[in-house]
């Protein structure tokens, strides 16, 4: 089977779906790299899986219920604890929307 | 009186409880054995200033609990409260979580002592800590070669006597390949067994954080402290209390953990180690697994996938740095798993690594109809030397070939130490059963350690 070649423009916008900033260097070498994972994982192709249902998580829980009741949590002193920048009890985030 | 910092737990407990020594004693022993060592080791990321201080209380107080006054080292993926969590990266390197995980919290309940948070590759990622932000530890008994990973700083911290037990993670053979690489013992437990709550998640489905330890019996007192449901993590389950069978214990020896590629001297350490068992209790037969040779194919498809996912909350403003500060295997397995669950892609990858993860977790369950337990290699190959699989990812991945299904699977696996190459590098025997079997692979573990002497070994250094 021929080499799944993941191309630097594929890399490029995988980047940008992944929210990754990514130099011209970072893009060549992830794209040799990436390419070498995905041709070694897609021996998978040969595995006779016929029927055989997905397994996602072990236990196969669907949903998870409790009680909808108040419970002590975080306070606002402790939420803002770790960010960059904080106003009257607020994150503070850059502007996404141009005037 | 002067190498406190060697004891068991069990050691220390009793060397507390009879007045041999106090716990402010054992933390100060631990203490100037990191001011010792730690320059050659890299084991911690930080070490905790006020350690000692709560151990002079608990000897005040004359503390009644199980852990009281013995130190742990917490694997630096797990959150300790206004202690900084980096996980290992720069993008988190002045995070202070605001609560401790669940199993720390527990293990502080019962008078543990937070010595320090340990060194690990970036968010887990990786199996020999060099994908650290913070550099690489270093392996005990040979100062060039990996301690392995990514619960590295656990295991060489535990070897060398910069702490009484740790906790680590285990997410592909995390847990087990450090305590193989360094000569401890390490369990990866049941999934659900131990809450993730306050773990920073890796992969949800096979995350798993479990005691690091000098010898069995420690493991399993750790082990019984942190285990149980916890209505923070909905995959908890409560574990069920199984009496032990009776009769010979069977044991299976899957012919794919003995095959070519794996190396000769640790082929040959886990086989003498299995005849060291008596032929009274113990029956030994060859079993397969024909599936778990794309564990490692099922094991890149399905953790990039999920971590993919997990990575999308570091988005730099509620804390932490930007992305861009992301080590090169974070952004590695982000854009496999971004790939591998696309449009276009998914079926091709994600759920045709589902499917053969069934088909894996099949081979087990078929397994063990005919065997209590499964013996094995823990890793292909004694620790190797920093920078031999650095620049070629794909080789760094092929080593958890003997670890990651039991992560597939959610079973429970150990790594008790076995026996050393000719170089005196540590080889480890894994040790894996069904799910909750925890209690067998304990009474089996710690008959081995009765039988022989290899956990009673300890590194120059």
């Amino acid at each position: 089977m021929p080499k799944q070649v993941l191309t630097e423009k594929e890399v490029k916008h995988i980047g940008k779906l992944s929210n990754l900033e990514l130099s011209e260097k970072e893009t060549q070498k992830f794209s040799a790299e990436l390419t070498d994972i995905l041709d070694f994982v897609e021996n998978l192709s040969a595995v006779d899986t016929g029927e055989t249902p997905a397994l996602s998580n072990i236990n196969e829980k669907t949903n998870v219920f409790r009680e909808d009741e108040v419970r002590p949590g975080l306070t606002q002193k402790q939420a803002l604890k770790n960010a960059k920048e904080a106003h009257k009890g607020f994150f503070k985030v850059p502007a996404i929307l141009k005037e | 009186m002067d190498s406190l910092y060697q004891l068991s737990i069990l050691e220390a407990k009793e060397g507390i409880k009879k007045g041999s020594f106090s716990r402010e004693e054992l933390v100060k022993s631990v203490l100037s054995r990191i001011e010792e060592v730690e320059p050659k080791l890299n084991s911690f990321v930080s070490v905790n200033k006020e350690a000692v201080k709560d151990a002079r209380k608990k000897d005040q107080e004359k503390e009644d609990k199980a852990l009281s006054g013995i130190p742990v080292a917490i694997k630096e993926v797990l959150s300790t409260i206004d202690i900084k969590t980096t996980a290992s990266s720069r993008v988190l390197e002045n995070y202070y979580p605001a609560y401790d995980a669940t199993v720390v919290a527990k293990l502080k309940e019962n008078g543990a002592i937070l010595i320090g948070k340990t060194n690990c590759d970036a968010f887990a990622f990786g199996a020999s800590t060099e994908n650290s932000g913070f550099g690489v530890s270093k392996n005990p008994y040979d100062l060039e070669r990996v301690p392995g990973g990514s619960s590295g700083g656990s295991a060489s911290a535990v070897a060398a006597g910069e702490t009484i037990f740790a906790l680590g993670t285990d997410t592909g053979g995390s847990i087990r390949q450090p305590a193989s690489f360094c000569s401890i013992t390490g369990l990866k437990p049941t999934y659900g067994a131990c809450s993730r709550y306050g773990l920073l998640a890796m992969a949800s489905s096979l995350d798993c954080p479990g005691p690091m330890t000098k010898t069995a019996e420690d493991a399993e007192t750790v082990f019984n402290l942190i285990k149980g449901k916890d209505p923070k993590d909905a995959t908890s389950v409560d574990f069920p209390e199984k009496k032990l069978q009776t009769g010979k214990i069977r044991i299976g020896l899957p012919k794919e953990y003995f095959s070519d590629g794996i190396d000769k001297e640790v082929k040959e350490a886990v086989l003498k180690a299995v005849k060291s068992f008596p032929e009274k209790d113990f029956e030994f037969t060859y079993v397969s697994l024909p599936n778990t040779g794309y564990a490692i194919e099922v094991y890149y498809i399905i953790t990039p996938s999920e971590i993919s996912s997990n990575m999308a909350r570091y988005d730099g403003i509620r804390f932490g740095k930007e992305r861009k500060y992301f080590e090169d295997e974070v952004k590695r397995r982000i854009m496999l798993g971004t790939y591998t669950l696309s449009a276009g892609y998914i079926d091709q990858f994600y759920l045709k690594a589902s499917k053969v993860r069934r088909l894996i977790t099949n081979d087990l369950e078929n397994a063990f109809k005919k065997v209590d337990l499964i013996i094995g290699p823990v890793s292909p190959t004694p620790p190797f030397k920093i920078g031999e699989k650095t620049d070629d990812p794909l080789k760094m991945y092929l080593g958890d070939i003997l670890t990651a299904s039991a992560n597939l699977a959610g079973i429970p696996g150990i790594s008790v130490p076995c026996g050393f190459a000719d170089k005196g590098l540590p080889i480890g025997m894994q040790i894996m059963g069904p799910r909750f079997s925890e209690e067998l692979i304990f009474f089996v573990s710690k008959t081995f350690q009765t039988l022989t002497n290899w956990h009673k070994a300890r590194p120059k250094i």
